[in-house]
């Protein structure tokens, strides 16, 4: 039996993205420090030290060079995260590391399988028999379209850094990892995969009234972007992918951690119970959130922009227009969920008054330094990829040539134009009410009914009758025999 | 010489301690202390002298076919190893708490070491089954001897249902002797082949069957959670530490020797079994408020994932078998020393009743959730460690399934390990007063930091070397029979 | 029909008859009576394996031909440690009257699920 020995892979994708983990984990750290009151200092030292570990044992499962040890220190930055939620909501924290869990396992299962036939589980495509081990494992992790159902209820849950962290960098290195499938036969099942979750997590954002659930489905429809660009196989694709993970990472980052410091204002995350003047009360906060908002749609000069027009080209590319306007359509749906979003969040003014419960202003912007200071970090990053687009294409050794032509900038110009006119014209039917949404997590709690009929059933054979035990005995005796007879 | 005696020196301590406690009472308290030591390094270097060199003694002086032959070779040694470990562990917690008081514990307990080591070293099958049943009966009596219903019953039950299967073994000797009129094992292991298919199977059948009783393996495992959890604290560690694995060495051995080129089917029951084992004690454990009932379902889905390896019939899988037995009976005699000691201290075994133990006894859920870290198997802990190897085993030798129940079951075990510690965790009502644990506090520790170490020894070739050669030296019959058969 | 054949269809007879009794029977002591009834019958296959036609008892001094003396070993063996397996059952058994006031297997069920 062959020891574990650690090889290392240090190349420009794991390199950039290891940056952007680092970045993540100083701005959400030098968030973290205001996110817990100084009189409990335990918890915020844990809050402050918990990114960097993730970050660490991020960078490890980046800089990883065989499927193995990419699952380990997946499943140790899972088990971290675990403990970033824990705080908050012990239920929450269960989910999420049981589905994380099983994610990483199955992974290994398909490591293991590819040890046993090749030798070697190296970081890279998998043979096509082992696809569906791999694309699932990952897929738990990047919530590909079926497997998403732990993303809205963990994301929304989690305290603020975390959830920041979960949709910043957690998912991504799901991503990572699929970058590294991406050959033939995967290729053609994420392109499947990616435009539908563009299309479903749009769809389900625009229904939401949980400013954070709105958030998560966001992510869902971002990943379908980058789903779709690591679809293409090209090299160009892979790029267009990696650019739009380092900038979903930033600005769903930066709204995450907007959205969460108005959540702890407001003490709820209903949409309908925000507003009033929410945008006066917080200007600096709702500033940051102008920059995540513009980047997600794709204005030009932010992030998103670029990310979305190398995504377009490699589409076009390969001649994939269908799914070029499935994309677009998706941005006019994300452009018209985040007029919603702003309206109603911040400036709505309603007929009747109606006040959140635990209505805090005092948790103002002024004396909170260092969450704005962490949320300015993530704000500035997002608007410096947007005006130097090349930047990190070129490092990646990419010349994609200029990202503000006419066509591109129409293209993102478009949607946005479109989205917003059709909010203007919506504006009634998207109230947030208090309606329900189905999701697939519903279904499982359905689910989570039938699953617990099993230990049940298994629980009657147990029944503290010797007799019975001995004919379990007499008939396993017998099955025995029968089956080394037979052969 | 040595061999003999580890199973003479126990022995003689069983039959030395009652004459003690009518002469000398005196003594007693210093002299069981003593014993217990001598045991524990006689047994050692036992291990040590067969690691180095196959040590053999013959009976009587009479060659291998004619007389019983002791054989410690590299299989031998390392269970001898763990026998000793885990008795003396047991043998420190039942001192720590009873002291001299019950002489009568203490000499079935020498007897049940001087039989397993009995088990452990005899290369004569009929020698094999009255080890194996002078320590059944040594167990029966340590299950039942609080005198408590529970024990009581649950002695019965292991009784009836041990009793049983040492029938089942004892018929399949009795084949074997009618088939080929030679009891020696490296004897049996040449003239085996010759005999008609028929008698093998049934053979194959009354054997597995009866080691599967003994074992505790799924569809007959019914004893296994009465009597485990219903015996005193430091006889569950025993039990669910070494006993389970001196029956899985039998298994082994006997499959090995008999079966591995004569009837490759068994080994495929072997995987069933196991793999059964594993998904019917999680989903069981699942269910359990009482916590040592939980642990003892979980010892049965443990037990599969050893038989899981065992049923690889490859060196991989056999040292992977191994690793994983040392590990858990590392963890289990940890946690069912910490869990044993908190339900006598809170005089509760039922979960919901120790609610904020973490904030009253601090250490004891420490050391409890690394226990459990590493029976589910997270990242750098022996559990983890030994579970990839099994995986990776079965997948070698074909079993996808197998491993996929592996991964199923770390996910179910995670989850109702994290509601024990949620529960743990939870603020809950200060209990009666402390009674100071020092002593199972230290074995539960030292435990848990062995699970620590043994995560390390796959990274060290020097180490893993040790590991590794046990399965080669398992699936190399031929070097056995050499040895055996070299007067 | 040889003794041979007879014994051993009589000795598989009286292993199912055991584990019938085992599972038929609500009485414990009717449980360790079929535990004594398989015990009975394995060595029943044991000491048949070691005859030989013809043969003698094995006693020094051995005049003709003797049967196989180490099926009779082990059969001793085997004996002791069923009786001793017995013992130990119905010392169980008693207690449990002690406790339970009653012997009826199905009703001893405390520990389940």
């Amino acid at each position: 039996m062959e020891i574990l020995k650690f090889s290392f892979v240090f190349d420009k994708l794991s390199l950039s993205m290891a940056m952007l983990a680092l970045f993540m984990a100083i701005s959400i750290s030098i968030f973290s420090l205001d996110y817990v009151e100084k009189k409990q200092a335990k918890e915020r030292r844990f809050f402050v030290l918990s990114p960097w570990m993730f970050c660490v044992f991020s960078c490890m499962a980046l800089f990883s060079g065989d499927w193995f040890f990419f699952g380990v220190f997946l499943e140790m930055s899972s088990i971290m995260l675990f403990f970033m939620i824990l705080p908050l909501n012990f239920r929450t924290a269960l989910y999420y590391l049981l589905t994380q869990l099983s994610g990483s396992l199955l992974v290994f299962v398909g490591a293991a399988i590819m040890i046993a036939e090749r030798g070697s589980a190296a970081m890279g495509p998998v043979p096509p028999h082992l696809l569906w081990l791999f694309l699932s494992g990952l897929g738990i992790k990047t919530a590909l379209l079926g497997l998403h159902f732990w993303l809205p209820k963990v994301h929304s849950e989690a305290p603020t850094p975390t959830s920041a962290l979960l949709s910043g960098f957690s998912v991504k290195l799901g991503i990572y990892g699929l970058i590294r499938l991406a050959s033939l036969p995967a290729t053609d099942v994420l392109m499947v995969l990616g435009p539908s979750m563009a299309l479903y997590g749009i769809i389900q954002a625009i229904s939401q009234h949980d400013a954070k659930r709105l958030l998560a489905y966001h992510t869902i429809s971002q990943l379908g972007y980058i789903v779709t660009a690591i679809g293409t196989g090209t090299a160009l694709g892979i790029v267009a992918g990696v650019y739009h993970t380092v900038a979903h990472a930033l600005f769903k980052g930066l709204l995450f951690l907007c959205i969460g410091s108005i959540e702890k204002a407001y003490g709820t995350r209903d949409l309908s119970l925000w507003g009033h003047g929410t945008a006066r009360a917080f200007p600096v906060t709702f500033a940051f959130f102008l920059v995540g908002a513009l980047a997600i749609s794709g204005f030009p000069g932010m992030s998103g922009f670029a990310s979305k027009a190398m995504i377009k080209a490699s589409l076009k590319e390969n001649s994939f227009y269908t799914v070029v306007w499935i994309l677009q359509a998706a941005n006019v749906g994300t452009v018209l969920s985040f007029c919603k979003l702003s309206y109603y969040g911040f400036f709505f003014k309603g007929d009747v008054v109606r006040k959140a419960p635990h209505y805090n202003p005092l948790l103002s912007y002024k004396k909170r330094i260092f969450q704005n200071t962490g949320m300015a970090l993530l704000a500035f990053m997002t608007i410096f990829l947007g005006i130097c687009p090349q930047l990190l294409p070129n490092f990646m050794g990419m010349n994609f040539g200029n990202f503000f032509e006419t066509e591109a900038l129409l293209s993102a110009i478009i949607p946005i134009f479109t989205g917003g006119i059709l909010f203007i014209v919506f504006k009634k039917t998207l109230t947030p009410g208090k309606h329900k949404i189905y999701d697939l997590d519903f279904l499982l709690i359905k689910l989570y009914g039938i699953l617990t009929l099993c230990p049940t059933i298994v629980a009657k054979i147990h029944t503290g009758k010797l007799r019975q035990y001995t004919i379990h005995v007499i008939i396993a005796a017998l099955v025995i025999f029968f089956f080394l007879a037979r052969t | 010489m040595i061999s003999l005696l580890t199973v003479l020196i126990p022995l003689t301590w069983a039959f030395l301690i009652p004459l003690i406690h009518i002469f000398r009472k005196t003594w007693l308290k210093r002299a069981i202390l003593l014993f217990g030591i001598a045991v524990f390094f006689v047994t050692i270097s036992a291990a040590i002298s067969g690691w180095k060199q196959s040590a053999l003694s013959f009976l009587g002086g009479w060659p291998a076919e004619l007389g019983i032959v002791l054989i410690v070779d590299k299989l031998s040694a390392a269970f001898l190893f763990l026998s000793a470990i885990g008795g003396g562990a047991a043998f420190l917690a039942s001192y720590g708490r009873l002291k001299e008081g019950p002489w009568r514990y203490y000499v079935i307990f020498f007897l049940l070491q001087a039989s397993m080591n009995g088990v452990l070293i005899t290369g004569d099958i009929f020698n094999l089954y009255v080890f194996y049943e002078v320590f059944s009966l040594a167990a029966y009596l340590l299950v039942a001897f609080t005198i408590s219903w529970q024990a009581i019953e649950a002695g019965l039950k292991y009784l009836v249902l041990g009793t049983i299967g040492a029938f089942f073994i004892l018929l399949g000797i009795a084949y074997i002797f009618m088939a080929t009129g030679s009891l020696n094992m490296a004897v049996l292991s040449l003239v085996l082949p010759h005999i008609p298919n028929e008698a093998l199977t049934v053979i194959a059948a009354s054997l597995l069957i009866g080691l599967f009783i003994k074992i505790g393996a799924f569809p007959v495992h019914f004893w296994l959670p009465d009597a485990h959890s219903s015996a005193q604290t430091a006889v569950s560690a025993l039990l669910s530490g070494v006993v389970v694995k001196v029956s899985i060495y039998t298994l082994l051995r006997l499959s090995l020797l008999l079966f591995l080129e004569t009837k490759p089917a068994v080994f495929t029951v072997i995987t069933v079994v196991g793999t059964l084992s594993v998904l019917g004690g999680h989903l069981m454990a699942l269910r359990q408020e009482d916590i040592k009932r939980l642990l003892a379902y979980s010892t049965v889905a443990q037990i599969g994932y050893v038989l899981i390896g065992v049923g690889t019939g490859m060196a991989a899988g056999i040292s992977a078998a191994f690793f994983h037995a040392i590990n858990h009976m590392f963890m289990k005699v940890g946690l069912f020393i910490a869990a044993g000691h908190i339900a006598e201290d809170m005089k509760t075994r039922n979960i919901y009743d120790l609610r904020g133990l973490y904030h009253h006894r601090r250490w004891f859920v420490i050391v409890f959730s690394l226990l459990t870290a590493a029976i589910v198997g997270i990242h750098p802990l022996g559990g983890f460690m030994s579970k990839w190897y099994l995986m990776l085993a079965a997948t070698k030798a074909g079993n996808v399934i197998p491993a996929l129940a592996l991964a199923f079951g770390t996910v179910i075990s995670a989850f109702y390990y994290m509601r024990v510690l949620s529960f743990f965790y939870s603020s809950g009502d200060p209990p009666p007063r402390q009674t100071y644990p020092y002593w199972n506090l230290a074995i539960a520790g030292a435990c848990a930091l062995c699970c620590v170490f043994l995560g390390i020894v796959p990274l060290v070739p020097s180490l893993w070397k040790l590991v590794s050669d046990i399965g080669l030296n398992a699936v190399d019959t031929a070097e056995y029979i050499s040895t055996m058969l070299s007067k | 029909m040889t003794i041979i054949t007879l014994s051993h269809g009589t000795a598989i007879i009286l292993f199912c008859i055991g584990l019938y009794t085992i599972i038929s029977k609500r009485n414990l002591f009717k449980t360790v009576i079929g535990l004594s009834l398989m015990e009975s019958s394995v060595l029943l296959l044991i000491v048949a394996a070691g005859f030989v036609q013809g043969g003698r008892p094995p006693i020094l001094p051995i005049e003709g031909i003797a049967v196989n003396p180490l099926p009779h070993a082990f059969t001793l063996t085997a004996i002791v440690i069923g009786a001793s397996d017995l013992a130990l059952a119905l010392a169980f058994v008693i207690k449990l009257h002690q406790r339970y006031k009653t012997v009826d297997l199905d009703k001893i069920r405390g520990l389940r699920g």
